[in-house]
């Protein structure tokens, strides 16, 4: 069976979101599939420069085709019209224009889907809201999956995306909430669909005790993980930290792992230590007490995952729907809506060592029981397999 | 580890079975059921050790003293708004509130401005476009006129090339005539 995987970008520097997702189950798929990844030569998320060579490489071991962007995206026009639709009434073509100037823009891309369709069984499409996606799947409908990864972002009730979401054969979700956003606003209900996510590995070899010593971080710290960035809600979460630590005279730290869009508060327990390798993140993940996710908009949390996988566990912003899903399907997490609740919720986190212990075996089950890569890769091959009944 | 707060102690936990969401309603009801301080009277400078905390506390007292204090008290109450006006920094926040709304009428008079340069171009714009209404009609005319007499020429070519092909024939009849007559005349 020969499937190819679309995405927005694809390579090795790219650490984070559905390009990850989609290079991670790529890699897994590949034993079971002839699997190839169509996707643009394009690095940089806001601008869709062409940085890549165009043509065909390998990247660990599957296959990659890169087309070239037709054009750059220019974000000032791009807000400007983003703005003006999300704020105003508008017709279809606005939002269709608003695609185009979103982009990544490759018609080659899309001419390729069109004249090879034929030579593929299925075309998966990662990320519903991208210019590839959207055309990828109105040329082969008949052929697409599609892996929306998607989030409460208002852009979502566009009308394009309620007509998008009935094209597809079928759907891989990352979460429970994520299915029931896309169902109410398309009611696509019949569409074949299932919660599938994305595994985690750990990696061979972690230390928390070379990870202190490397770093020279001593005590108790609990941890954020991911883009420090405002839309992550890490300004909120500066706030309440430091507002906890002024209340309840705790001398928990906080240590930031990720890269910095955002000024970091000065504070001797507010420890910043940028982008680290996996084997540095995993143990300092390891030494934490639990995992801080403050984020609003999330399709799914891999580093969540990956701290339920050590066996700790999440204070996460229940603003955040999957999230809040997530810490009451695993058990293994507490949330938080204000900042009332962070502090209780923290404090009960760090006062009860037997709730963390106890919640951290909560999270490494529910870890085991559905983000492990074996269940990942039959969850595709089950969805495939019932598509193919179908025929 | 820090200073766990013992209150949490009141939280029950069932460890054998253990509930998320019943640790969060416990949490949000103890939020609720503490108790919760008076954002006015956090607001109001001096607080508790104030001149309107410390007659309070006076009101409180027992004997003649307190009476007597408690009867003077009362006496001032109806002054009490003036008193407060001239105490607290309402006077400050009154000036804050003239200040904004000196803003907000500049604002206005700016918009006004705007609003009454813009009246003039519209009015440019509208004798502007009049004037171009007016010279498409003209052009319109001649365009129509144009087309009117092209015809005519188109209709006066036509006879023209019909007569000349009449003489054309003509010619080509008196050329034959001629010839035989003269074949005639030497014959």
């Amino acid at each position: 069976m020969k499937v190819a995987f679309v995405v927005q970008r694809y390579g090795l520097e790219i650490n984070g979101g559905a390009e990850l997702h989609c290079r991670w189950v790529a890699e897994h798929m590949k034993k079971h599939w002839d699997l190839e990844v169509l996707t643009t030569r394009a690095f940089d998320y806001i601008t869709w420069k062409n940085h890549y060579p165009r043509g065909e490489e390998e990247i660990n071991g599957v296959s990659v085709r890169r087309f070239s962007l037709d054009k750059t995206r220019n974000p000032r026009k791009f807000g400007r019209i983003q703005e003006h639709i999300m704020h105003r009434e508008h017709r279809l073509e606005e939002e269709l224009e608003w695609m185009e100037e979103q982009g990544p823009l490759s018609s080659s891309l899309i001419d390729y889907i069109k004249t090879h369709q034929k030579e593929y069984d299925y075309f998966i499409f990662f990320s519903y809201r991208y210019y590839h996606s959207y055309w990828g799947i109105h040329s082969v409908p008949s052929k697409s999956i599609l892996v929306p990864t998607a989030e409460h972002d208002p852009v979502i009730h566009f009308h394009i995306f309620k007509e998008l979401f009935r094209k597809p054969q079928a759907f891989i979700y990352n979460s429970v909430e994520e299915k029931n956003l896309i169902n109410r606003i398309s009611h696509n209900e019949k569409i074949l669909g299932d919660v599938v996510g994305v595994g985690t590995e750990l990696p061979s070899q972690y230390s928390g005790e070379t990870f202190r010593k490397k770093y020279s971080i001593d005590g108790d710290y609990i941890i954020y993980m991911g883009r420090i960035d405002k839309n992550k809600g890490c300004d909120q979460l500066f706030k309440y930290f430091l507002q906890f630590k002024r209340d309840t005279g705790s001398d928990v730290k906080l240590i930031l792992v990720g890269n910095s869009v955002l000024k970091i508060p000065s504070h001797p327990d507010v420890v910043y230590l940028g982008f680290l390798s996996e084997e540095d993140k995993f143990s300092a993940l390891s030494e934490a007490l639990l995992l801080v996710m403050p984020s609003f908009y999330e399709s799914l949390s891999m580093v969540t995952l990956e701290s339920w996988a050590l066996g700790h566990p999440v204070l996460a912003n229940a603003e955040c729907e999957v999230l809040r899903g997530q810490c009451l399907r695993s058990q293994a997490g507490l949330y938080y809506e204000n900042y009332d609740e962070f502090k209780e919720a923290l404090n009960l986190l760090l006062s009860r060592h037997k709730l963390r212990l106890e919640m951290g075996k909560k999270g490494r089950s529910y870890f085991l029981k559905n983000y492990t890569w074996k269940v990942i890769e039959n969850k595709y091959l089950n969805i495939l397999g019932q598509l193919e009944k179908r025929k | 580890m820090g200073k766990p707060n013992k209150r949490k102690k009141d939280i029950i936990i069932d460890y054998e079975n253990l509930d998320v969401q019943d640790i969060m309603d416990q949490i949000k009801k103890k939020i609720e059921s503490q108790p919760k301080k008076s954002p006015l009277k956090r607001k109001v400078p001096g607080g508790e050790g104030s001149f309107w905390g410390k007659a309070e506390e006076m009101e409180e007292m027992e004997g003649l003293k307190g009476k007597i204090k408690q009867l003077l008290l009362r006496g001032i109450r109806p002054f009490s708004p003036l008193i407060k006006l001239l105490v607290l920094p309402v006077h400050q926040e009154i000036r804050e509130a003239h200040r904004s709304l000196h803003h907000a009428h500049k604002r206005l008079d700016n918009l006004e401005k705007m609003n009454s340069n813009l009246e003039q171009k519209i009015k440019e714009l509208s004798t502007q476009l009049n004037r171009t209404q007016e010279y498409v009609k003209l052009l319109h005319n001649l365009s129509h006129n144009t087309v009117v007499e092209l015809s005519k020429l188109k209709i006066e070519e036509e006879n023209i090339k019909i007569k000349n092909r009449i003489m054309e024939k003509d010619l080509e009849f008196l050329s034959k005539r001629e010839k035989t007559l003269e074949k005639k005349i030497y014959s």
